[in-house]
Protein backbone atom coordinates (compact mmCIF):
# COMPACT_ATOMS: atom_id res chain seq x y z
CA UNK A 1 0.00 0.00 0.00
CA UNK A 2 1.08 3.38 -0.80
CA UNK A 3 0.89 6.40 0.94
CA UNK A 4 0.33 9.64 -1.16
CA UNK A 5 3.16 11.25 -1.53
CA UNK A 6 5.61 8.26 -0.72
CA UNK A 7 7.94 7.16 -3.00
CA UNK A 8 6.40 4.42 -5.51
CA UNK A 9 8.37 0.90 -5.15
CA UNK A 10 9.13 0.07 -8.23
CA UNK A 11 8.55 -3.28 -7.87
CA UNK A 12 5.66 -3.87 -5.61
CA UNK A 13 4.53 -7.54 -5.06
CA UNK A 14 0.87 -7.95 -2.95
CA UNK A 15 -0.35 -11.05 -1.42
CA UNK A 16 0.57 -13.29 -4.10
CA UNK A 17 -0.78 -17.02 -3.88
CA UNK A 18 0.78 -18.84 -7.04
CA UNK A 19 1.67 -22.87 -8.01
CA UNK A 20 1.58 -25.24 -10.75
CA UNK A 21 -2.21 -26.01 -11.18
CA UNK A 22 -4.33 -27.02 -8.14
CA UNK A 23 -1.01 -27.01 -6.11
CA UNK A 24 -0.18 -23.46 -5.13
CA UNK A 25 3.62 -23.31 -3.50
CA UNK A 26 3.16 -19.68 -2.69
CA UNK A 27 0.05 -18.77 -0.18
CA UNK A 28 0.70 -15.01 0.28
CA UNK A 29 3.87 -13.38 -0.25
CA UNK A 30 4.57 -9.92 -0.18
CA UNK A 31 7.80 -8.54 -1.08
CA UNK A 32 9.05 -4.98 -2.50
CA UNK A 33 11.80 -3.92 -3.99
CA UNK A 34 13.33 0.20 -3.80
CA UNK A 35 14.93 1.74 -6.76
CA UNK A 36 18.51 0.67 -7.30
CA UNK A 37 18.06 -1.87 -4.08
CA UNK A 38 18.90 -5.50 -4.55
CA UNK A 39 17.25 -7.88 -2.63
CA UNK A 40 17.82 -11.39 -2.09
CA UNK A 41 15.13 -13.90 -0.74
CA UNK A 42 16.01 -17.11 1.12
CA UNK A 43 14.29 -20.11 1.92
CA UNK A 44 14.74 -24.41 1.77
CA UNK A 45 13.87 -26.11 -0.81
CA UNK A 46 10.55 -25.72 -1.65
CA UNK A 47 9.54 -22.86 0.08
CA UNK A 48 8.68 -21.20 -3.10
CA UNK A 49 11.39 -18.50 -4.37
CA UNK A 50 11.93 -19.65 -8.16
CA UNK A 51 7.56 -19.82 -7.98
CA UNK A 52 8.06 -16.40 -6.64
CA UNK A 53 10.04 -14.86 -9.49
CA UNK A 54 8.06 -17.28 -12.50
CA UNK A 55 4.69 -15.46 -11.28
CA UNK A 56 6.32 -11.85 -11.31
CA UNK A 57 7.15 -12.32 -14.95
CA UNK A 58 3.98 -13.84 -16.26
CA UNK A 59 5.88 -17.21 -16.95
CA UNK A 60 2.99 -18.50 -14.02
CA UNK A 61 -0.60 -16.43 -13.39
CA UNK A 62 -1.29 -16.06 -9.78
CA UNK A 63 -4.76 -17.30 -8.38
CA UNK A 64 -4.73 -14.00 -6.07
CA UNK A 65 -2.41 -11.16 -5.31
CA UNK A 66 -1.20 -8.57 -7.64
CA UNK A 67 2.43 -7.38 -9.01
CA UNK A 68 2.93 -4.06 -10.00
CA UNK A 69 5.94 -2.36 -11.50
CA UNK A 70 6.67 1.66 -10.59
CA UNK A 71 2.83 1.51 -9.69
CA UNK A 72 1.63 -0.37 -13.00
CA UNK A 73 -0.93 -3.63 -12.49
CA UNK A 74 1.27 -6.20 -14.25
CA UNK A 75 -0.37 -9.03 -12.97
CA UNK A 76 -0.86 -11.71 -15.16
CA UNK A 77 0.54 -10.08 -18.31
CA UNK A 78 2.55 -12.39 -20.66
CA UNK A 79 6.54 -12.56 -20.68
CA UNK A 80 6.80 -11.15 -23.97
CA UNK A 81 4.68 -7.56 -22.61
CA UNK A 82 6.71 -7.37 -19.45
CA UNK A 83 9.55 -7.21 -20.97
CA UNK A 84 9.19 -4.66 -22.89
CA UNK A 85 8.02 -3.01 -20.05
CA UNK A 86 11.76 -3.51 -18.43
CA UNK A 87 12.19 -6.23 -16.62
CA UNK A 88 14.41 -9.02 -17.39
CA UNK A 89 14.73 -12.63 -15.72
CA UNK A 90 17.29 -14.84 -15.44
CA UNK A 91 16.26 -18.50 -15.14
CA UNK A 92 18.15 -20.80 -12.57
CA UNK A 93 18.29 -23.28 -16.04
CA UNK A 94 18.72 -23.70 -19.37
CA UNK A 95 19.12 -19.75 -19.40
CA UNK A 96 21.49 -19.69 -22.36
CA UNK A 97 20.83 -20.86 -26.15
CA UNK A 98 23.53 -23.69 -26.59
CA UNK A 99 23.63 -23.74 -30.45
CA UNK A 100 23.81 -20.07 -30.26
CA UNK A 101 27.02 -18.17 -30.42
CA UNK A 102 27.73 -15.93 -27.46
CA UNK A 103 27.34 -13.09 -29.72
CA UNK A 104 24.42 -14.15 -31.02
CA UNK A 105 22.97 -14.87 -27.35
CA UNK A 106 23.28 -11.32 -26.56
CA UNK A 107 21.63 -10.04 -29.64
CA UNK A 108 18.85 -12.43 -28.49
CA UNK A 109 18.36 -10.56 -25.43
CA UNK A 110 17.92 -7.22 -27.11
CA UNK A 111 15.78 -8.95 -29.37
CA UNK A 112 12.60 -6.20 -29.03
CA UNK A 113 15.66 -3.09 -29.68
CA UNK A 114 15.47 -1.94 -33.01
CA UNK A 115 18.36 0.67 -32.43
CA UNK A 116 22.05 -0.03 -32.31
CA UNK A 117 23.53 -2.53 -29.98
CA UNK A 118 26.82 -1.45 -30.08
CA UNK A 119 26.86 0.43 -26.70
CA UNK A 120 24.87 -1.97 -24.77
CA UNK A 121 27.18 -4.64 -26.26
CA UNK A 122 30.72 -2.80 -24.93
CA UNK A 123 29.02 -2.29 -21.67
CA UNK A 124 28.26 -6.35 -20.94
CA UNK A 125 31.66 -6.85 -22.76
CA UNK A 126 33.37 -4.25 -20.11
CA UNK A 127 31.52 -6.23 -17.51
CA UNK A 128 32.04 -9.57 -18.57
CA UNK A 129 35.42 -9.52 -20.30
CA UNK A 130 35.54 -12.97 -20.90
CA UNK A 131 32.46 -12.83 -23.16
CA UNK A 132 34.37 -10.48 -25.59
CA UNK A 133 36.71 -13.06 -26.14
CA UNK A 134 34.32 -16.27 -27.08
CA UNK A 135 31.95 -14.27 -28.61
CA UNK A 136 32.26 -16.61 -31.97
CA UNK A 137 31.88 -19.53 -29.48
CA UNK A 138 28.76 -21.77 -29.12
CA UNK A 139 26.84 -21.04 -25.97
CA UNK A 140 26.73 -24.46 -24.84
CA UNK A 141 30.02 -25.36 -25.14
CA UNK A 142 31.21 -22.79 -22.51
CA UNK A 143 31.76 -23.82 -18.78
CA UNK A 144 29.11 -23.27 -16.23
CA UNK A 145 29.81 -19.97 -14.64
CA UNK A 146 30.59 -18.60 -18.65
CA UNK A 147 27.08 -19.69 -19.29
CA UNK A 148 25.97 -17.40 -16.20
CA UNK A 149 27.97 -14.86 -17.41
CA UNK A 150 26.45 -15.34 -20.86
CA UNK A 151 22.44 -15.29 -19.23
CA UNK A 152 23.20 -12.20 -17.39
CA UNK A 153 24.52 -10.64 -20.41
CA UNK A 154 21.55 -11.53 -22.04
CA UNK A 155 19.55 -9.71 -19.53
CA UNK A 156 21.43 -6.69 -19.42
CA UNK A 157 21.33 -5.99 -23.31
CA UNK A 158 17.83 -4.36 -22.24
CA UNK A 159 19.15 -1.93 -20.03
CA UNK A 160 15.87 -3.25 -17.55
CA UNK A 161 14.83 -1.04 -14.76
CA UNK A 162 14.57 -4.69 -12.49
CA UNK A 163 16.66 -7.55 -13.17
CA UNK A 164 15.21 -10.89 -11.86
CA UNK A 165 17.61 -13.64 -11.33
CA UNK A 166 16.93 -17.16 -9.92
CA UNK A 167 19.74 -18.51 -8.23
CA UNK A 168 22.97 -16.68 -10.06
CA UNK A 169 25.61 -19.01 -7.99
CA UNK A 170 24.30 -22.31 -8.10
CA UNK A 171 26.49 -25.00 -9.29
CA UNK A 172 29.05 -22.36 -9.18
CA UNK A 173 33.07 -22.79 -7.20
CA UNK A 174 33.15 -20.60 -4.24
CA UNK A 175 35.98 -18.46 -6.51
CA UNK A 176 32.92 -17.62 -8.90
CA UNK A 177 30.01 -17.45 -6.46
CA UNK A 178 32.48 -13.79 -5.03
CA UNK A 179 32.78 -12.63 -8.66
CA UNK A 180 29.04 -13.32 -9.85
CA UNK A 181 28.19 -11.44 -6.77
CA UNK A 182 30.21 -8.87 -7.40
CA UNK A 183 29.04 -8.66 -11.06
CA UNK A 184 25.66 -7.86 -9.43
CA UNK A 185 27.19 -5.56 -6.85
CA UNK A 186 28.42 -3.60 -10.23
CA UNK A 187 25.35 -3.87 -12.07
CA UNK A 188 23.28 -2.38 -8.74
CA UNK A 189 25.80 0.47 -8.91
CA UNK A 190 24.53 1.23 -12.50
CA UNK A 191 21.15 1.96 -11.20
CA UNK A 192 19.34 -1.37 -11.47
CA UNK A 193 17.08 -2.75 -9.26
CA UNK A 194 17.62 -6.89 -8.61
CA UNK A 195 15.71 -8.92 -6.83
CA UNK A 196 17.45 -12.33 -6.45
CA UNK A 197 16.57 -15.71 -5.16
CA UNK A 198 19.35 -17.71 -3.35
CA UNK A 199 20.37 -20.72 -2.33
CA UNK A 200 23.80 -19.35 -0.97
CA UNK A 201 22.20 -17.42 1.29
CA UNK A 202 24.79 -16.30 3.80
CA UNK A 203 26.95 -14.74 0.90
CA UNK A 204 23.84 -13.28 -0.83
CA UNK A 205 23.02 -11.49 1.93
CA UNK A 206 26.53 -9.50 2.22
CA UNK A 207 25.40 -8.02 -1.05
CA UNK A 208 21.84 -7.60 -0.43
CA UNK A 209 19.94 -4.43 1.17
CA UNK A 210 17.49 -6.35 2.51
CA UNK A 211 16.52 -9.99 2.39
CA UNK A 212 13.03 -11.32 2.74
CA UNK A 213 12.94 -15.02 4.52
CA UNK A 214 10.71 -17.43 2.67
CA UNK A 215 8.95 -20.61 4.81
CA UNK A 216 6.43 -23.35 3.40
CA UNK A 217 5.21 -20.30 0.74
CA UNK A 218 4.96 -17.54 2.97
CA UNK A 219 7.36 -14.39 4.24
CA UNK A 220 8.91 -15.71 7.04
CA UNK A 221 11.05 -12.88 8.00
CA UNK A 222 12.23 -9.71 6.03
CA UNK A 223 14.93 -7.16 7.39
CA UNK A 224 18.02 -5.83 6.15
CA UNK A 225 21.16 -8.25 4.74
CA UNK A 226 23.17 -7.05 7.91
CA UNK A 227 20.20 -7.92 10.33
CA UNK A 228 18.90 -11.31 8.73
CA UNK A 229 22.75 -11.82 8.82
CA UNK A 230 23.03 -11.23 12.17
CA UNK A 231 20.11 -12.93 13.12
CA UNK A 232 20.77 -16.04 15.31
CA UNK A 233 17.33 -18.19 14.52
CA UNK A 234 17.78 -16.90 10.76
CA UNK A 235 21.78 -18.19 10.72
CA UNK A 236 20.36 -21.46 12.37
CA UNK A 237 17.77 -22.41 10.62
CA UNK A 238 18.22 -20.87 6.36
CA UNK A 239 21.88 -20.31 6.61
CA UNK A 240 23.72 -23.04 8.47
CA UNK A 241 25.59 -21.38 10.86
CA UNK B 1 32.18 -52.17 -68.01
CA UNK B 2 33.01 -52.98 -64.22
CA UNK B 3 30.91 -52.33 -61.69
CA UNK B 4 33.15 -49.37 -60.46
CA UNK B 5 33.10 -47.61 -63.51
CA UNK B 6 29.37 -47.01 -63.02
CA UNK B 7 29.92 -45.77 -59.97
CA UNK B 8 30.64 -41.81 -61.20
CA UNK B 9 27.56 -41.74 -63.36
CA UNK B 10 25.70 -43.56 -60.15
CA UNK B 11 26.70 -40.53 -58.24
CA UNK B 12 25.96 -37.96 -60.42
CA UNK B 13 22.38 -39.17 -60.26
CA UNK B 14 22.76 -39.32 -56.33
CA UNK B 15 23.29 -36.21 -56.30
CA UNK B 16 20.25 -34.52 -58.15
CA UNK B 17 18.25 -36.85 -56.24
CA UNK B 18 19.99 -35.74 -53.14
CA UNK B 19 19.40 -31.67 -53.84
CA UNK B 20 15.65 -32.81 -53.88
CA UNK B 21 15.67 -34.73 -51.06
CA UNK B 22 17.44 -32.22 -49.02
CA UNK B 23 14.86 -29.54 -49.76
CA UNK B 24 12.46 -31.63 -48.52
CA UNK B 25 14.28 -32.91 -45.44
CA UNK B 26 15.21 -29.28 -44.24
CA UNK B 27 11.54 -28.13 -44.00
CA UNK B 28 10.60 -31.48 -42.31
CA UNK B 29 14.05 -30.94 -39.47
CA UNK B 30 12.73 -27.22 -39.35
CA UNK B 31 9.26 -27.61 -38.38
CA UNK B 32 10.65 -30.26 -35.77
CA UNK B 33 12.93 -28.37 -34.24
CA UNK B 34 10.54 -25.89 -32.95
CA UNK B 35 7.59 -27.46 -32.80
CA UNK B 36 8.82 -30.69 -32.01
CA UNK B 37 6.30 -32.81 -33.74
CA UNK B 38 7.20 -35.04 -36.88
CA UNK B 39 5.31 -33.90 -40.08
CA UNK B 40 3.59 -35.84 -41.72
CA UNK B 41 2.18 -34.08 -44.72
CA UNK B 42 5.43 -32.42 -45.41
CA UNK B 43 5.58 -34.49 -48.77
CA UNK B 44 2.28 -33.32 -49.86
CA UNK B 45 3.45 -30.01 -49.42
CA UNK B 46 6.10 -30.72 -51.66
CA UNK B 47 3.57 -32.12 -54.01
CA UNK B 48 1.07 -28.94 -53.59
CA UNK B 49 3.77 -26.89 -54.43
CA UNK B 50 4.24 -28.79 -58.00
CA UNK B 51 0.90 -28.53 -58.64
CA UNK B 52 1.06 -24.90 -58.03
CA UNK B 53 3.91 -24.72 -60.03
CA UNK B 54 1.70 -26.55 -63.22
CA UNK B 55 -0.99 -24.09 -62.42
CA UNK B 56 1.38 -20.71 -62.36
CA UNK B 57 2.65 -22.48 -65.49
CA UNK B 58 -0.86 -22.98 -67.25
CA UNK B 59 -1.66 -19.24 -65.65
CA UNK B 60 1.42 -17.43 -67.18
CA UNK B 61 0.87 -18.92 -70.76
CA UNK B 62 -2.49 -17.96 -70.54
CA UNK B 63 -1.27 -14.23 -69.52
CA UNK B 64 0.53 -14.20 -72.95
CA UNK B 65 3.68 -14.46 -71.25
CA UNK B 66 5.73 -15.94 -74.40
CA UNK B 67 8.37 -18.45 -73.02
CA UNK B 68 11.16 -19.52 -75.18
CA UNK B 69 13.16 -22.47 -72.91
CA UNK B 70 16.94 -20.95 -72.03
CA UNK B 71 18.98 -23.11 -74.21
CA UNK B 72 20.02 -25.95 -73.20
CA UNK B 73 17.54 -26.55 -70.78
CA UNK B 74 14.06 -27.60 -71.76
CA UNK B 75 12.25 -24.83 -70.22
CA UNK B 76 12.48 -21.00 -69.67
CA UNK B 77 11.63 -17.79 -67.36
CA UNK B 78 8.09 -18.96 -67.21
CA UNK B 79 9.17 -21.82 -65.22
CA UNK B 80 11.86 -19.84 -62.70
CA UNK B 81 8.76 -17.63 -62.17
CA UNK B 82 6.51 -20.07 -62.00
CA UNK B 83 8.73 -21.98 -58.84
CA UNK B 84 8.84 -18.83 -56.90
CA UNK B 85 4.99 -18.38 -57.12
CA UNK B 86 4.17 -21.95 -55.93
CA UNK B 87 6.41 -21.40 -52.95
CA UNK B 88 5.03 -18.52 -51.77
CA UNK B 89 1.43 -20.35 -52.09
CA UNK B 90 2.50 -23.59 -50.70
CA UNK B 91 4.10 -21.28 -47.70
CA UNK B 92 0.75 -19.34 -47.40
CA UNK B 93 -1.17 -22.38 -47.41
CA UNK B 94 0.93 -24.06 -44.57
CA UNK B 95 0.95 -20.74 -42.32
CA UNK B 96 -3.17 -21.01 -43.26
CA UNK B 97 -3.01 -24.31 -41.86
CA UNK B 98 -0.94 -23.49 -39.27
CA UNK B 99 -3.82 -20.63 -37.76
CA UNK B 100 -6.31 -23.05 -38.42
CA UNK B 101 -5.51 -26.27 -37.32
CA UNK B 102 -1.87 -26.86 -35.64
CA UNK B 103 -2.05 -23.71 -33.59
CA UNK B 104 -5.40 -24.86 -31.90
CA UNK B 105 -3.26 -28.64 -31.13
CA UNK B 106 0.41 -27.14 -29.77
CA UNK B 107 -1.13 -26.78 -26.04
CA UNK B 108 -2.29 -30.34 -26.53
CA UNK B 109 1.21 -31.94 -26.90
CA UNK B 110 3.25 -33.28 -30.03
CA UNK B 111 1.27 -36.62 -30.48
CA UNK B 112 -1.75 -34.53 -31.25
CA UNK B 113 -0.05 -32.51 -33.65
CA UNK B 114 1.60 -35.83 -35.07
CA UNK B 115 -1.83 -37.16 -36.00
CA UNK B 116 -3.37 -34.25 -36.93
CA UNK B 117 -0.35 -33.88 -39.86
CA UNK B 118 -1.56 -37.36 -40.88
CA UNK B 119 -5.44 -36.63 -41.27
CA UNK B 120 -4.06 -33.46 -43.13
CA UNK B 121 -1.52 -35.47 -45.14
CA UNK B 122 -4.27 -37.10 -46.71
CA UNK B 123 -6.94 -34.07 -46.78
CA UNK B 124 -4.25 -32.53 -48.94
CA UNK B 125 -3.66 -35.46 -51.17
CA UNK B 126 -7.12 -35.83 -52.19
CA UNK B 127 -7.81 -32.30 -52.73
CA UNK B 128 -4.97 -32.24 -55.01
CA UNK B 129 -6.16 -34.88 -56.59
CA UNK B 130 -9.85 -33.68 -56.71
CA UNK B 131 -8.52 -30.30 -58.04
CA UNK B 132 -5.53 -31.82 -60.21
CA UNK B 133 -6.92 -35.58 -61.43
CA UNK B 134 -4.91 -38.56 -60.58
CA UNK B 135 -3.53 -38.90 -64.00
CA UNK B 136 0.10 -37.87 -64.36
CA UNK B 137 1.08 -33.91 -65.41
CA UNK B 138 3.80 -32.70 -67.28
CA UNK B 139 5.52 -29.06 -66.80
CA UNK B 140 6.59 -29.49 -70.56
CA UNK B 141 6.23 -32.20 -73.34
CA UNK B 142 10.21 -32.12 -74.33
CA UNK B 143 12.58 -34.95 -73.59
CA UNK B 144 16.05 -34.04 -73.14
CA UNK B 145 18.99 -36.02 -73.61
CA UNK B 146 21.92 -36.67 -71.26
CA UNK B 147 24.73 -35.13 -72.89
CA UNK B 148 28.62 -36.23 -71.94
CA UNK B 149 30.75 -34.36 -69.84
CA UNK B 150 34.27 -34.11 -70.88
CA UNK B 151 36.78 -35.72 -69.26
CA UNK B 152 34.53 -37.28 -66.10
CA UNK B 153 32.67 -40.02 -67.94
CA UNK B 154 29.47 -39.12 -67.07
CA UNK B 155 26.39 -38.22 -68.85
CA UNK B 156 24.21 -35.08 -67.44
CA UNK B 157 20.91 -33.70 -68.77
CA UNK B 158 21.27 -29.65 -68.71
CA UNK B 159 18.01 -29.37 -66.60
CA UNK B 160 19.52 -31.24 -63.43
CA UNK B 161 22.08 -28.61 -63.72
CA UNK B 162 19.39 -26.60 -62.72
CA UNK B 163 18.35 -28.65 -60.47
CA UNK B 164 21.40 -29.01 -58.25
CA UNK B 165 22.12 -25.31 -58.86
CA UNK B 166 18.56 -24.00 -57.60
CA UNK B 167 18.89 -26.51 -54.46
CA UNK B 168 22.43 -25.15 -53.62
CA UNK B 169 21.07 -21.27 -54.11
CA UNK B 170 18.04 -22.17 -51.87
CA UNK B 171 20.44 -23.24 -49.03
CA UNK B 172 22.90 -20.82 -49.61
CA UNK B 173 20.05 -18.40 -49.22
CA UNK B 174 18.94 -20.64 -46.25
CA UNK B 175 22.40 -20.04 -44.31
CA UNK B 176 22.32 -16.24 -44.70
CA UNK B 177 18.67 -16.20 -43.37
CA UNK B 178 19.51 -18.54 -40.60
CA UNK B 179 22.75 -17.00 -39.16
CA UNK B 180 22.61 -13.55 -40.73
CA UNK B 181 19.35 -12.53 -40.18
CA UNK B 182 17.42 -10.98 -36.88
CA UNK B 183 14.20 -13.70 -37.79
CA UNK B 184 16.84 -16.55 -38.47
CA UNK B 185 18.87 -15.63 -35.16
CA UNK B 186 15.39 -15.82 -32.95
CA UNK B 187 14.05 -19.14 -35.43
CA UNK B 188 17.57 -21.11 -34.26
CA UNK B 189 17.17 -19.20 -30.62
CA UNK B 190 13.43 -20.81 -30.45
CA UNK B 191 14.67 -24.09 -31.63
CA UNK B 192 17.17 -24.44 -28.56
CA UNK B 193 14.83 -23.37 -25.76
CA UNK B 194 10.88 -22.30 -26.44
CA UNK B 195 10.73 -20.91 -22.74
CA UNK B 196 13.68 -18.45 -23.34
CA UNK B 197 13.06 -16.89 -26.13
CA UNK B 198 9.65 -15.95 -24.83
CA UNK B 199 11.44 -14.34 -21.61
CA UNK B 200 13.68 -12.52 -24.43
CA UNK B 201 10.61 -10.61 -25.93
CA UNK B 202 10.92 -13.42 -28.90
CA UNK B 203 7.24 -13.39 -30.58
CA UNK B 204 7.06 -17.05 -30.67
CA UNK B 205 4.06 -17.52 -32.74
CA UNK B 206 5.80 -15.16 -35.30
CA UNK B 207 8.73 -17.25 -35.08
CA UNK B 208 6.42 -20.78 -36.36
CA UNK B 209 4.47 -18.96 -39.17
CA UNK B 210 7.93 -17.95 -40.24
CA UNK B 211 9.22 -21.75 -39.61
CA UNK B 212 6.41 -23.54 -41.55
CA UNK B 213 6.42 -20.71 -44.02
CA UNK B 214 10.31 -21.62 -45.15
CA UNK B 215 10.30 -24.79 -44.62
CA UNK B 216 7.34 -25.34 -46.84
CA UNK B 217 9.01 -23.16 -49.47
CA UNK B 218 11.51 -25.05 -49.59
CA UNK B 219 9.44 -28.48 -49.65
CA UNK B 220 7.09 -26.62 -52.57
CA UNK B 221 10.75 -26.08 -54.59
CA UNK B 222 11.99 -29.91 -54.08
CA UNK B 223 8.60 -30.62 -55.62
CA UNK B 224 8.83 -28.87 -58.75
CA UNK B 225 12.52 -29.92 -59.01
CA UNK B 226 11.34 -33.68 -58.38
CA UNK B 227 8.71 -32.48 -61.11
CA UNK B 228 11.63 -31.61 -63.69
CA UNK B 229 13.74 -34.68 -62.48
CA UNK B 230 10.59 -37.46 -63.00
CA UNK B 231 8.87 -35.27 -66.21
CA UNK B 232 5.74 -35.75 -64.29
CA UNK B 233 3.90 -34.84 -61.21
CA UNK B 234 1.14 -36.74 -59.75
CA UNK B 235 -0.70 -36.26 -56.17
CA UNK B 236 1.51 -39.34 -54.62
CA UNK B 237 4.92 -37.29 -55.13
CA UNK B 238 5.74 -36.21 -51.88
CA UNK B 239 4.39 -39.05 -49.81
CA UNK B 240 6.46 -41.63 -51.87
CA UNK B 241 9.29 -39.07 -51.26
CA UNK B 242 8.54 -38.86 -47.61
CA UNK B 243 10.45 -42.06 -46.45
CA UNK B 244 13.64 -40.95 -47.79
CA UNK B 245 13.22 -37.34 -46.03
CA UNK B 246 12.61 -38.88 -42.67
CA UNK B 247 15.50 -41.11 -43.33
CA UNK B 248 17.65 -37.83 -44.11
CA UNK B 249 15.81 -35.99 -41.33
CA UNK B 250 16.99 -38.43 -38.76
CA UNK B 251 20.14 -39.27 -40.56
CA UNK B 252 21.47 -35.57 -39.85
CA UNK B 253 20.88 -35.17 -36.30
CA UNK B 254 16.65 -34.16 -36.11
CA UNK B 255 15.79 -30.67 -35.71
CA UNK B 256 19.37 -29.58 -37.55
CA UNK B 257 18.63 -28.65 -41.25
CA UNK B 258 22.60 -28.68 -41.88
CA UNK B 259 22.58 -32.00 -40.99
CA UNK B 260 19.02 -32.64 -43.32
CA UNK B 261 21.43 -31.40 -45.58
CA UNK B 262 24.17 -34.26 -45.22
CA UNK B 263 21.44 -36.64 -44.43
CA UNK B 264 19.33 -36.41 -47.85
CA UNK B 265 22.75 -36.35 -49.93
CA UNK B 266 24.07 -39.52 -48.19
CA UNK B 267 20.52 -41.29 -47.83
CA UNK B 268 20.28 -40.60 -52.29
CA UNK B 269 24.11 -41.33 -52.95
CA UNK B 270 24.47 -44.89 -50.96
CA UNK B 271 20.58 -45.65 -52.38
CA UNK B 272 22.32 -45.01 -56.28
CA UNK B 273 25.56 -46.52 -55.34
CA UNK B 274 23.92 -49.54 -54.34
CA UNK B 275 22.49 -50.20 -57.59
CA UNK B 276 25.75 -50.97 -58.88
CA UNK B 277 25.72 -53.85 -56.70
CA UNK B 278 22.24 -54.78 -55.83
CA UNK B 279 18.87 -54.60 -57.62
CA UNK B 280 17.34 -51.37 -57.58
CA UNK B 281 14.32 -53.06 -55.61
CA UNK B 282 17.02 -52.77 -52.77
CA UNK B 283 17.53 -49.12 -52.97
CA UNK B 284 15.61 -48.07 -50.10
CA UNK B 285 16.57 -50.63 -48.40
CA UNK B 286 20.13 -49.83 -48.21
CA UNK B 287 19.66 -45.85 -47.20
CA UNK B 288 17.92 -47.31 -43.99
CA UNK B 289 20.73 -49.89 -43.75
CA UNK B 290 22.62 -46.62 -43.56
CA UNK B 291 20.84 -44.63 -41.61
CA UNK B 292 20.53 -47.46 -39.19
CA UNK B 293 24.17 -48.10 -39.01
CA UNK B 294 25.16 -44.38 -38.31
CA UNK B 295 22.15 -44.50 -35.41
CA UNK B 296 24.09 -47.63 -33.72
CA UNK B 297 27.36 -45.34 -33.66
CA UNK B 298 25.86 -41.96 -32.96
CA UNK B 299 22.53 -42.21 -31.60
CA UNK B 300 21.88 -38.52 -32.05
CA UNK B 301 22.54 -38.83 -35.95
CA UNK B 302 25.36 -36.51 -37.53
CA UNK B 303 24.70 -33.75 -36.15
CA UNK B 304 22.67 -33.76 -33.46
CA UNK B 305 24.10 -32.64 -29.94
CA UNK B 306 20.97 -33.43 -27.58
Amino acid sequence: MHILGEVMSILDVSDIHSGYGETKIIRGVSITVEHGETVVVIGPNGAGKSTLLKTIFGLLRPAQGTVSLHGEDITGMSPEKIVRMGICYVPQVDNVFPSLTVLENLEMGAFIRKDDLGTSLREVYKRFPVLEDKKRIKAGKLSGGEQQMVAMGRALMLNPRVLLLDEPTAGLSPLLVQEMFQKIQEIKENGVSTLIVEQNAAEALKYADRGYVLAMGKNRYHDTGEKLLSNPEVGKLYLGA
Amino acid sequence: MSILSEIPQLMVYGVVEGSIITLGAIGLSLTYSILKFANFAHGDMMALGAFFCLTSLAVLRFLGLEDSPFDPLSFGFNMVAALIIAMALAAATAMILDRFLYRRFRRAGPIILLISSIGSAFILRNVIQFIWGPQPQYYFKAIQISQKVPGLGVRIKPDEFFIVGIAGVLVIFLHFFLTRTKTGKAMRATADNMDLAKVSGIDTERIILWTWAIGTALAAAGGVLAGIENKFITPQLGWHMLLSIFAAVILGGIGNPYGAMAGGMIIALSGEISTAFLSTAYKPAVAFIIMVAVLIVRPTGLFGNK
